[in-house]
């Protein structure tokens, strides 16, 4: 036995076999994600969107996107050189769209962000711990919930003041509370299993445990809840153009181009689905790549 | 090295319920040597579970001490208790929720050692891990492999090795045996009385299997609702055993021997009463064919032979 144990010791030194090693993991994270066509197509289609819209500056004036044409207006999908047609003062759509798009996707993914974090601090501390802490920090994130998300928002700018980045902070705070309790709810269940008892054994801290052993296993799941606010954040800052806070008139950004056509559409349908279309896409790539996310994170998926 | 590695010392660990106090664990005293292994048997929910992890500090007593080589570890200072802590350690029952699910064998392994830093290089803790890992008939190949690729037997050996690594004089197995299949069960038990022999560590064994804590023990400690009922060697136990409960218990193992077939056996009946705010008397005085009057006062434990104790008026008479 003993001189079994010491050749093992001496081969690892030697040859290092096995070795643990964070790369490794990942790759078989992305094998695991690479097989899921429609996660690959979500990620693809982000990705190229993104970077569409954050080079934009690199082949597109930003001129395009705000100077009004009036005798230009409601041209139509294609005609002389609008792709995607003109609005009503007469302002190049496509243009529209990719200088709309850095805010939408750049505020939108930054609240989905802020919000994971601020989620997962919050309900993990309150599920961890529980008792007296688990009740203030509930009791705070229900009274946050009790008021509708828009008008809390809305309430926040006006406390904050106006900007892009207290607009993203305000809605990151309204998404926050529902996060903190899906966090919660998953952490309550595992806190009593076994290997926690078991890791505490050992001496393991607190923020170890939290770190290591239990968002590790509720991170999937978590991920898809937070990628599916996207369309809603996105909606809600549209409506927050529409209402004067945050965005405001000439920039762009798909919410508001789609509610700033609203009267049009009737007569103008394609002023409303084409940046509907893109909000969709991206909200669905982005679902896509949710639900490829949480499948490749969990070991138990066969490589 | 000799004298005792743990003393309990009328250990109480209450549970505060809406519907009123459990008395989880109710003064409980014993010593465990080194090297030794204590069996702890009872049904479920006698406070056996909380019994192994108070002695850990996985829960603090609410009364009573916990003494590791006579030191009270629920006085010791957070540095001083981290230097204990991994001396003892403990093996869990369910191989499937014991095991982090993200975390692969290797890993798990390794873990302790992380985070006791015990050992501080790098390459002999890979070495510590795979020395343990063969120790408890894990192959190497195992390292970078997932929890759920391996079966019940190959899990516990993970669990096990999960404590070995810190080398423990003292591991709390609670019921380590009682999920997995017999032919497994005497693999895990072989393994873990030759770590035992070779390494002198000290278990409590937590077990509702009679056979089992006669396979391992060098003490037996019968518990009921919280108490201890009866509490002696191994043999002395098995041949003398004299408490109704105890009594009871042992009559319920099955034998293979025809002869006795009609032996007459003196099978407990009913259920175990409420342990919440439990009378002062002798608990098992519901179910005990030879309750009287008496059995209403608060038994105390009495030497009816050489280190074995009862619980019980009518037993220590004679």
């Amino acid at each position: 036995m003993n001189t079994q144990n010491v050749a093992a010791a001496s081969s690892t030194k030697a040859g290092q076999p096995f070795r643990p090693s964070k790369k490794g993991r990942f790759k078989l994270i992305w094998k695991r994600y690479r097989r899921n066509k429609l996660a690959m197509l979500g990620m693809v289609v982000l990705l190229a969107l993104l970077a569409a819209v954050f080079s934009a500056p690199l082949y597109l004036d930003y001129q395009e996107a705000i100077t009004q044409h009036i005798v230009d207006a409601f041209a139509k999908p294609g005609s002389d050189g609008h792709i995607f047609g003109t609005d009503q003062l007469g302002r190049d759509l496509l243009a529209r769209i990719i200088y709309g798009g850095r805010i939408t996707l750049g505020a939108g993914l930054a609240t989905v962000a802020l919000s994971f974090v601020g989620g997962v601090a919050l309900g993990g501390i309150a599920g961890y711990f529980g008792g007296k802490v688990d009740n203030i920090v509930m009791r705070l994130c229900d009274m946050l919930m009790a008021i509708p998300g828009t008008m809390l928002a809305m309430a926040l700018v006006a406390a904050l003041g106006a900007g892009l980045d207290k607009l993203l902070i305000s809605l990151a705070i309204v998404q926050i509370p529902s996060s903190a309790r899906t966090v919660r709810a998953a952490i309550m269940n595992l806190r009593n299993s076994e290997f926690i008892e078991a890791a505490r054994c050992y001496g393991t801290g607190s923020g170890r445990i939290i770190a290591k052993h239990l968002l590790p296993n509720i991170l999937g799941p978590l991920i898809v809840t937070t990628f599916m606010h996207l369309g809603s954040i996105i909606l809600c800052i549209a409506a927050m153009g529409f209402l004067g806070i945050g965005v405001q008139a000439p920039t762009p950004e798909w919410g508001s181009i789609i509610s700033e056509n609203q009267s049009n559409i009737r007569y103008y349908p394609y002023l409303g689905l084409i940046p509907g279309l893109f909000i969709m896409i991206s909200v669905l790539s982005l679902n896509f790549i949710g639900d490829g996310l949480r499948d490749a994170l969990d070991p138990k998926m066969k490589n | 090295m000799s004298g005792t590695l743990i003393e309990a010392v009328n250990l109480k660990k209450y549970f505060h319920t809406n519907a009123g106090v459990v008395h989880a664990v109710d003064d409980v005293s014993f010593t465990i040597n080194p090297g030794e292994t204590l069996g702890v048997v009872g049904e479920s929910g006698c406070g056996k579970s909380t019994l192994g992890r108070a002695l850990i500090r996985l829960y603090d007593p609410t009364e009573g001490k916990v003494l590791y080589r006579g030191e009270d570890i629920a006085a010791m200072g957070k540095e001083e208790f981290r230097k204990v802590q991994k001396r003892m350690q403990m093996i869990f029952q369910d191989p499937y929720s014991s095991i982090n699910p993200h975390f692969s064998v290797g890993e798990t392994i390794l873990d302790p050692l992380k985070v006791s830093k015990t050992i501080a290089d790098k390459g002999e803790r890979l070495a510590k891990v795979a020395e343990t890992m063969e120790l408890c008939g894990l192959p190497e190949r195992y390292f970078n492999t997932y929890p759920h690729e391996l079966d019940g037997g190959r899990r516990q050996r993970v669990g096990l090795a999960r404590a070995l690594v810190l080398n423990p004089e003292f591991i709390v197995c609670d019921e380590p045996v009682s999920a997995l299949d017999v032919s497994i069960q005497a693999q895990i038990l072989n393994l873990l009385m030759d770590l035992q022999e070779q390494r002198g560590i000290a278990y409590m064994f937590i077990t509702h299997d009679l056979c089992v804590v006669r396979h391992i023990s060098h003490d037996i400690m019968v518990m009921y609702m919280g108490q201890v009922v009866e509490y002696a060697p191994r043999d002395e136990l098995f041949q003398h055993h004299v408490h109704p409960y105890t009594v009871g218990l042992l009559n319920a193992i099955p034998t293979v021997d025809l002869a006795k077939r009609s032996r007459e056996r003196h099978l407990l009946t009913g259920e175990v009463s409420n342990p919440i705010d439990p009378a002062p008397g002798c608990r098992f005085a519901s179910r005990c064919p030879y309750a009287s009057e008496k059995c209403m006062q608060p038994q105390k434990l009495a030497e009816v032979a050489p280190n074995h104790f009862v619980a019980c008026h009518e037993c220590t008479k004679q």
